[in-house]
Formats: structure tokens, C-alpha cells, sequence
């Protein structure tokens, strides 16, 4: 089963059961950002195996906000880490812009993540001893291409851009939870990345918190294009969704537009 | 990079209980290195010493040939009394050289009315060998004079075979040049203590000139040579020899460490202990600074898998781990540097009572030596040992499946 999103959340449909270039051409004349092939993840081996993934399979297009959902031990962690290279899967093919992560290597991998994908954890795990903007800046200093002064200049508009202009010098421990994740989710956004993977970015935070990121997290997608694809339990957040893609026991069992 | 450097400094400090242990464990291995080296360069100085100012000299001139045979034929490797001279007077050309004397080593029986014994000779220049003698010790009567030129000196070993005490008389008998047997009266006027117990069993020293009458001989076996410093002996064996070759002069030098066979096997010994003990101190910092390294690393496991997720490759952390470990062993290093040099300073102002050494008969006061490369190889071995032992945490954490790390957590 084939499935793809469109880029545009106004002309956003589902498409179902048609062949793959066909649907990326009618979703969006091209290549889809993200292409998941028929991928299975298997942890352990005999009596303690454990299937995480069963062929999931789906497409996703440019600027789209997909929300994956589904109850604990679904499978939808273990997707956005096989998606953004952090996990490889027992079998199956993942493309991202066009290129197999399979053929690439640990560097390039890396290197992938450090400019086109942007990751947003559950939990902050910021660097407790660097302030709010050294933490958003550390990523970029591997940035060769991006002298001191852009990389500030980032920092600060990335930090205006998520409210936290007046924090910059502070450490993680003095900041609130909502407020570290909004720093997690700038340290993602600085590198100015195609796609944002968020492994359920608002279970810690309270509801006025979590609404917050999430009203941040759209503006983002409707102001910048970026792709975004998390995993969520929150209501709010799957009803934020243009598409949302439903797992069960590790296989893609409902696809909303 | 200055915010890479930052960040390497901040985790250093992270956990300053940590930081306490692992810059202690640095430290006190740095500072066990300095003064486990110090204390044995002290005690090669003050064999190496022992050696040159109590038998040896820095240098001894003899006639070519005479290391290998003159105990084949030794009166062929005797230097006559005029070319003796000679070689003194060039000696004291050099301005590095601070004494030059003449030597002649006899062998015979001393009396002492009913007991015969027999000695090792050695005649000596009494106000010239004050200075070689500065590592003897006189344990009863005086030194040598030249004005008392029929007293000698006896070996606590041999002064005991004879019961003998100062102001004894003793009748010194020897083969002379010619092959008979003459006999010299003197007085024992004092007994030494060399510090090498064979040495003491059988060695008397009386002035030259009581010799020259015993053996009816004033040629000279050999001319002793004394250096400012130890150091420059190599410089002036060569300046010596080079002199003696311009003035046609055919001898043979040998240097102390030619000649002191008890203090190299001494020296190649404790040299070898030396190095294990630096890598039993290695060992012990490599495994204190690991496990606080370790520790550290383990607990910062999913704020560097997270690093790894937003795309810092695996490099870059290692490299990060390292740079902490690296820092941690400067620090730890100086602290260590600084602490094993303050003690060295202090342990030498009071000064450490040793047993005799190995075939010593000698307890001596040392303390400890400030070797400015044992000081650096110290330094260097501490700060080695940090980075390898931040080997395996930070090969583990760069190993380790970011998905795996961060699912834990």
C-alpha cells in the first residue's frame, strides 16, 4: 500500500493504492520529501523478539504537518528514528530528498541531520551547562559554511521567533518546561532544516504549555514550509494535523486527511 | 571552536565532586611520579657521588694499554715521574678540571706486632686527596698530611682484622721494583669508612711519599682528575686526551662510570624499577581518571545521543570527550607538578635518613632530586594516561545506538 500527502494543506488529499511516481507527481510534481518502503524493525531475536514495525509503508510530501498517533509500543518512535537515520530497519528502504539512507554513510547520515533534519525529543536533553542560545548555536558550529556572525544572527531570530529573546543567557535549569522545549524545537529550527521529526514534544508539559509549542510548531510550518512529522498522543496536537497516520502493533492501519 | 572549548571546560567543572577525585587521582599519580623519580636520581647522585669522591674521581689517566694488561705486567704500565708531571700540569691547564693527583695501588702484608695481614694499598697526594675523599668518613684519628708523611690510613674492615686504634704502629711490607721485600715503619693515624664494605676489608692509604720508599719506586700508576660537574666529564676526556695527543703523549682515560660497576648495576636496577613504577602509577590514573570519566560520560549518555540526533557526528563527540579528558589532565597534571615539587623542596629541607644502600656500610641523609625531565616525563604520563583512559568511554559512547540511548532514557 502506497500512500502520500500533499505539500499544500489547502489542496492536501489522501491518495490511495496508486503507484509510486504516479502519486508523487499528483501530489506534487516531484519526488516526495520522505519516501518509507515496506519497512519492518525487529528488536531481539527468538522467544524475546519483538516486531516494532511491520512493512510500514507511506510518502510524504513538502511543507506538509502529519501527526502519527497510535497507543504506546506501536511503533511510532521507532518510525521517526528509522525516518531520521537514528535507527536502521531490518528490512525495507527509507528515502529522504531523493537519497537512500541505507547507502549512506554514519557522516553523511549525520550530515543529513545536521542541515535538513531537525529533532524534537520528548525530553528537552538540552546541555545543562550551556545558556539558551549557546544551546541553539552548538549544532551550526559544525555548520562550516556559516560564519560566527550568521550563526548569531540565527540564534536570535530563531529565539525572537519562539519568545525566548529575553532568556538567551539562561541555563536549561532555570527555565520551564514548555520554555526548553521551545528551546529544543529553535535548537531543531536553527539549522533551517526541510523536515522536523518530533517524538511526542508536548507529553511533558501542561495543556497551556503543550498548545503553545503546538501553536508555534504550525506557525512554523505555515510561515517556513517545514515539514513536520511527530509522533503524539495529545488530542490537540492530532487534531493540529493536516494528515494523520495512525499505527497499530507496527502496521499503518488508518491514513486521515 | 571558543564555544566548543567552553562547553568542554563547563563539563570538566560539571560535577565538581567528580572533577575533586578525578583531579586528585591525576594529581597525586603526577606527584608519586616526581618523587618516586626523585628519590631515585638522589640516591643514583649520591652513589654516582660516593663513587667519584670516595675511590674513583671523575677521570683516571693511565698508560695506554693499561686497562686491559697491566695486571699481566704492571710495571710496564707505571708513568715515570717526569711525563707524570707533564700530564698533571695539562690536567690543570683545563679550567674545568678542579684536582688532579697522582695514585700508585701496591699490594702487601701490614704487621701489627703478631698479626700479618694482607692490604690494597693506594698512595696518595695527602692535600690533593682531601677532595677525592670528601664521601669517606673518618670514623677515628685524622686525615692525611704531608707533614706527617709515615701515617696512614686504614679501612674500618682492615683496622678491625688488626684490632688496630690510631697511634698504633704498623710495619707495611712490599715487593719492591727490583723483587725483594721492603719493609716501612708507620703509624695508623686514622681508620676510614668508604662505604663499600670489600673496600674497607682490605684498603690502607698513605701519603705517596711513604709509598715511593716501601716500593723504592716514584713512578705513578695513575693521575686522578676531578671535574667542576659530573656533567662535564665527556667534555673534558675529550679536551684531556686531545691535549695529550698534541704533546705526544701515548694514555688511556677512563671515565667514573667506567669504573663504578656496583653503581651502574645499582643504576640499571632501580632504573628498571623506576619504570615499573611509573606504570603501576600510570595504571592506577588511568583507572581512577576512567571511572570518573567513565562515570561521567554515562551519565551524560542521552544529552550526547541527543548531540548525535541533531547531527554532531560521532567525531566531533569523541573529540569533545577527549578535549575534557585532555583538560582534566593538564589540570590535574599541574596541580600534580606543583604539589610533587613543593614536597620534593620540603622532604630535601628535612631530609630522609637511609639504610645503607645495597653493599653499602653506609646509612646516608638524602632526599629528593627535582629532575626537570623526570618532571616533564610525569607530566606527560598523567595527561597520556587521562586521554587513554577516556579511550573506552568515549569509544562506548559513539558506539552506542542513539535510538537505543535515547529509548532508555
Amino acid at each position: 500500500m502506497i500512500r502520500c500527502y500533499g505539500v499544500d494543506s489547502a489542496r492536501a488529499r489522501k491518495v490511495t493504492d496508486a503507484p509510486l511516481a504516479d502519486t508523487a507527481r499528483k501530489c506534487h510534481g516531484g519526488e516526495p520529501l520522505i519516501k518509507v518502503n515496506r519497512v519492518q524493525r525487529t528488536f531481539g531475536t527468538g522467544s524475546g523478539k519483538c516486531v516494532a514495525l511491520r512493512g510500514v509503508t507511506l510518502e510524504i510530501q513538502s511543507g506538509a504537518f502529519v501527526a502519527l498517533a497510535g497507543p504506546s509500543g506501536s511503533g511510532k518512535t521507532s518510525l521517526l528514528n528509522i525516518i531520521g537515520g537514528l535507527d536502521t530497519p531490518t528490512a525495507g528502504a527509507i528515502q529522504v530528498e531523493g537519497r537512500y539512507l541505507g547507502s549512506m554513510t554514519e557522516a553523511e547520515i549525520s550530515d543529513l541531520r545536521l542541515r535538513r533534519i531537525g529533532f524534537v525529543l520528548q525530553d528537552s536533553n538540552l546541555v545543562p551547562v550551556l545558556s539558551v542560545a549557546e544551546n541553539v548555536e552548538f549544532p551550526l558550529l559544525f555548520r562550516h559554511e556559516l560564519a560566527g556572525i550568521v550563526r548569531r544572527s540565527r540564534v536570535a531570530k530563531i529565539l525572537d521567533r519562539v519568545g525566548l529573546s529575553g532568556k538567551k543567557g539562561q541555563r536549561p535549569n532555570e527555565l520551564s518546561g514548555g520554555e526548553r522545549q521551545r528551546v529544543a524545537l529553535a535548537r531543531a529550527l536553527a539549522g533551517e532544516p526541510a523536515i522536523i521529526l518530533a517524538d511526542e514534544p508536548t507529553a511533558n508539559l501542561d495543556q497551556d504549555t503543550g498548545s503553545s509549542v503546538i501553536e508555534l510548531m504550525r506557525m512554523l510550518n505555515r510561515e517556513r514550509g517545514t515539514t513536520f512529522l511527530y509522533a503524539t498522543h495529545d488530542p490537540k496536537l492530532i487534531s493540529s494535523a493536516d494528515y494523520l497516520l495512525r499505527l497499530r502493533d507496527g502496521i499503518l492501519v488508518e491514513k486521515v486527511a | 571552536m571558543i564555544l566548543f572549548l567552553r562547553l568542554a571546560v563547563r563539563n570538566v567543572f560539571r560535577n565538581r565532586i567528580r572533577t575533586v577525585v578525578a583531579l586528585s587521582a591525576i594529581g597525586a599519580g603526577c606527584a608519586a611520579l616526581i618523587l618516586n623519580g626523585g628519590i631515585v636520581f638522589n640516591i643514583f647522585r649520591e652513589l654516582r657521588e660516593d663513587a667519584i669522591r670516595g675511590r674513583l674521581g671523575h677521570l683516571q689517566i693511565y698508560r695506554r694499554g693499561y686497562s686491559e694488561k697491566h695486571l699481566e705486567d704492571p710495571e710496564h704500565y707505571l708513568i715515570p715521574s717526569e711525563e707524570a708531571n707533564r700530564i698533571l700540569r695539562l690536567a690543570h691547564d683545563n679550567s674545568k678540571v678542579v684536582r688532579a693527583t697522582r695514585r700508585r695501588e701496591f699490594t702487601g702484608l701490614i704487621s701489627d706486632r703478631d698479626r700479618h695481614v694482607p692490604f690494597l694499598g693506594i698512595g696518595v697526594e695527602p692535600e690533593e686527596d682531601v677532595e677525592f675523599s670528601r664521601h669517606t668518613t673518618l670514623r677515628a684519628g685524622a686525615a692525611l698530611s704531608a707533614e706527617n708523611p709515615n701515617g696512614a690510613l686504614l679501612g674500618l674492615g682492615l683496622a678491625k682484622k688488626l684490632n688496630g686504634k690510631t697511634g698504633d704502629a704498623l710495619s707495611l711490607m712490599a715487593t719492591t721494583k727490583s723483587g725483594s721485600i721492603n719493609t716501612v715503619h708507620a703509624r695508623l693515624r686514622g681508620i676510614f669508612e668508604g662505604g663499600l664494605k670489600e673496600y674497607d676489608d682490605w684498603a690502607l692509604k698513605a701519603p705517596l711519599l711513604a709509598v715511593e720508599q716501601l716500593l723504592l719506586d716514584d713512578r705513578t700508576e695513575q693521575i686522578v682528575v676531578l671535574v667542576s660537574r659530573t656533567e662535564q666529564v665527556p667534555e673534558v676526556r675529550a679536551e684531556l686526551e686531545g691535549a695529550f695527543r698534541r704533546e705526544g703523549l701515548d694514555l688511556e682515560t677512563q671515565s667514573w662510570n667506567e669504573l663504578a660497576l656496583f653503581h651502574n648495576q645499582v643504576v640499571s636496577l632501580f632504573g628498571r624499577e623506576l619504570g615499573i613504577i611509573r606504570l603501576i602509577v600510570a595504571t592506577i590514573v588511568i583507572l581512577g581518571i576512567g571511572n570518573a570519566i567513565g562515570m561521567s560520560i554515562i551519565e551524560r549518555g542521552v544529552e550526547l545521543a541527543t548531540l548525535r540526533a541533531v547531527g554532531i557526528r560521532a567525531r566531533a563527540i569523541a573529540v569533545l570527550l577527549f578535549t575534557e579528558a585532555l583538560l582534566m589532565g593538564l589540570i590535574g597534571a599541574a596541580i600534580g607538578t606543583a604539589l610533587g615539587v613543593g614536597i620534593a623542596r620540603v622532604v630535601s629541607q628535612i631530609g630522609i635518613l637511609y639504610p645503607s644502600p645495597p653493599g653499602s656500610t653506609r646509612p646516608f641523609v638524602g632526599g629528593v632530586d627535582i629532575i626537570p625531565a623526570v618532571v616533564a616525563a610525569s607530566f606527560l604520563i598523567s595527561v597520556g594516561a587521562s586521554l587513554v583512559a577516556a579511550v573506552f568511554p568515549a569509544w562506548r559512547a559513539v558506539r552506542c545506538p542513539i535510538a537505543s540511548v535515547l529509548r532508555h532514557s
